[in-house]
């Protein structure tokens, strides 16, 4: 299995949900809210190394590790990953 | 003892008229009968004889060269299958599989084991990678054991969260990791 999701992209991915990042233990730990309500977590390892393999990060955010790389690059908002949770009835439509 | 080109020059001599096997007045033993009978069928003109014998010669050459090719052929079709089947055999062996891991303890942190449960550590290229998939929880690490520990790790930070933040304030996901965490571990008092 290939490394998909690296410590750059998780670091942007937790930028553009707009996570709430908090320093704990051996990571800095993302939290993401929606609608008042914390609806994701996941921890980024503490290193230099910007390489490093986030690959489970896909999972925490209930999306493929595909969906999780566009999300770090451009293609996929925020919005459209809310939609995603969404149609998996992972969050409670408007 | 006779070679076969005096035993058919000197049957031809006897029974000239003959194209058929030797009675058995005429053989002086079994031997004699056996080999006469052979030799019987052996058409007279020599030049026949000859022919077979230059085309028995040529066959005789060309043989080994044809069963070495159709040798060659097919051990090297045996080689290719043989070969595929020791890089497959190679690849399961060497690469790492995923390995289920018990987990018994959260020490140093102050949390106790509920029950002992089991994570799954699986290679990612050259790192390895622990989930507790029931909670979607993970973790990397370069080796296995700081995988599990990394992983350890995320599940205390959440738990400490989602004890601070109230059941009411989750969405499904964490929700759910919830539950499953406070069914796993509990802090020490």
């Amino acid at each position: 299995m290939a490394r998909i999701i690296t410590r750059e992209h998780a670091l942007k991915i937790a930028s553009k949900l707009g996570a709430e990042v908090e320093a704990r233990g051996k990571h800095d730990m993302a939290y993401v809210r929606h609608e008042g309500k914390l609806i994701a977590s996941f921890g980024i390892r503490r290193c230099s190394q910007k390489d490093k393999g986030h690959d489970y990060i896909s999972k925490a955010l209930s999306i493929g590790p595909h969906d999780a790389r566009l999300l770090a690059q451009c293609p996929l908002l925020r919005e459209d990953w809310i939609n995603i949770l969404k149609d998996k009835r992972l969050l409670k439509s408007d | 003892m006779a070679n076969r080109q005096t035993v058919v020059d000197e049957f031809l001599r006897r029974f000239p008229e003959r194209d058929q096997p030797p009675t058995w007045q005429e053989c002086g033993s079994r031997q004699e009968i056996y080999r006469r009978k052979r030799v019987v069928k052996i058409p007279r003109d020599t030049g026949s004889v000859v022919a077979l014998s230059k085309a028995f010669s040529k066959w005789q050459a060309l043989a080994p060269l044809i069963m070495q090719r159709v040798s060659l052929g097919f051990l090297a079709r045996r080689i290719d299958a043989l070969e595929a089947e020791v890089q497959t055999l190679k690849r399961s062996a060497i690469s790492p599989r995923s390995v289920i891991v018990p987990i018994e303890t959260f020490a140093p942190y102050p949390f106790e084991v509920v029950k002992p449960f089991h994570v799954v550590v699986e290679p990612v290229d050259d790192e390895f990678e622990a989930n507790l998939y029931d909670a979607n929880i993970g973790a990397s690490g370069d080796t296995e054991s700081e995988a599990i520990a990394n992983l350890k790790d995320i599940m205390v930070n959440l738990f400490e969260r989602y004890s601070k933040e109230g059941e009411q304030n989750l969405g499904p996901g964490p929700a759910k990791q919830w539950v499953i965490l406070k069914g796993l571990l509990n802090k020490r008092a």
